[in-house]
């Protein structure tokens, strides 16, 4: 059977797929990561990353235009399918519930103790 | 102006691994990379940001060689399968089939047994390329009858007229009988051969426990192994014996049906 569970990594790039809209591709994504997270990250990984949601579903490409930076290349323009949409609202939800169920919380008496 | 061009080694060696259907995308998106940290930052840096990222490319995903484009493993699943249905829908046929496929390779595998056991007959002894049986051979009434009991004297009379042939003739009583053997309170009765005594030697008999037989006792006896441990479960056999028999034990168990010298 297929896997179609979604990992943290991926979760976080189907996210910024779906800000980027029609212009995510790769190298913005990797870019994108980078400025949201501050967490390095190689083009390459991003790719494998891509590359697997698409293997279950969550998203689909084309490729799109080439411009003259790329050296006349095209891009692969990554969007989001209902399905992906659909993983995304799951784990959304299963986070929600989770946090409300943290007691500290709900309370809205979450304490943080500093230093250790 | 220095060139502003990712560097030449690090593409050719992203070609070399990448999969073809990935490389317009993939090469795009380091130019564009480069170019951007090249007008970020500086030259050098891109540059160096640009083999981090090929090396970065080295993943199974991408990877042409880790992709077989052979449907071999399909091919044979299919394969199978149609040769199953084949065997459902024409049971009988299939049956006869695999059946008489099945017995002869039975009868070609019982057959390899036996000859191997024909052709290794006896080369347990040392001296299996010297020794020969001697045999008579009668004719009667045109039939032929071939016999191992032989006229009395006739070894003395081949060691004597053909010593370059034979180099030593052992004679031995012409069928095996049953002997009764005693130790103790045990008897026992066993089949067993009276040979002159360089028998053993002819036959390169070896010896586990006991003494060489010498032509002096002529009560001397030869044991097997598995014999002497019935007779003597505990203890060396050299000596035991009622009659002050030297006993000597072989280290082999022959059974009558694989030597014509069977000496239990």
């Amino acid at each position: 059977m297929k896997e179609s569970k979604l990992g943290d990594f991926e979760e976080t790039i189907l996210l910024i797929v779906g800000i980027l809209g029609t212009g995510a591709y790769a190298f913005k994504i990797a870019e994108e990561f980078e400025s949201q997270t501050k967490r390095p990250v190689s083009i390459g990984a991003v790719h494998s990353t891509l590359s697997r949601i698409e293997d279950k579903g969550f998203l689909t490409s084309e490729m799109g235009e080439a411009s003259a930076e790329r050296g006349g290349r095209r891009k692969r323009i990554y969007t989001i399918t209902a399905e992906g949409q659909r993983a995304l609202e799951k784990s959304r939800e299963l986070k929600m519930s989770l946090w409300n169920q943290f007691p500290a919380f709900a309370q809205g008496k979450l304490n943080f103790v500093l230093g250790g | 102006m220095a060139k502003r061009h990712p560097p030449k080694l690090a593409e050719r060696f992203l070609l070399f691994f990448l999969k073809e259907e990935l490389a317009e995308e993939v090469l795009g998106d380091l130019d564009e990379k480069f170019f951007h940290t090249a007008k970020q930052q500086s030259l050098s840096k891109a540059k160096r940001n640009y083999w981090y990222q090929v090396i970065n490319y080295l993943r199974p995903f991408a990877f042409k060689y880790l992709r077989s484009n052979s449907k071999l493993n399909t091919m044979i699943k299919h394969n199978f399968l149609i040769s199953y249905r084949v065997m459902v829908k024409n049971k009988m046929q299939s049956i006869i089939n695999i059946g008489g496929l099945a017995l002869g390779m039975i009868v070609a595998i019982l057959i390899a047994l036996w000859l191997n056991d024909e052709l290794t007959f006896n080369q347990n002894h040392a001296t299996y390329d010297r020794v020969v049986q001697v045999l008579r051979k009668d004719i009667i009434d045109g039939d032929v009858y071939v016999n191992s009991s032989q006229v009395s004297k006739l070894g003395v009379h081949l060691s004597q007229t053909y010593p370059t042939i034979f180099e030593e003739v052992s004679t031995t009583f012409y069928r095996n009988r049953k002997q009764f053997l005693k130790v103790g309170e045990l008897s026992l009765e066993r089949l067993g051969y009276y040979f002159s005594v360089n028998a053993a030697d002819l036959l390169a008999l070896e010896f586990v426990a006991g003494q060489k037989l010498d032509a002096t006792n002529l009560n001397s006896i030869l044991l097997s192994e598995h014999l002497a441990k019935t007779f003597f479960p505990d203890e060396n056999p050299k000596g035991q014996s009622d009659k002050e028999q030297p006993v000597a034990v072989l280290d082999k168990f022959w059974s009558p049906y694989s030597s014509p010298f069977p000496s239990h």
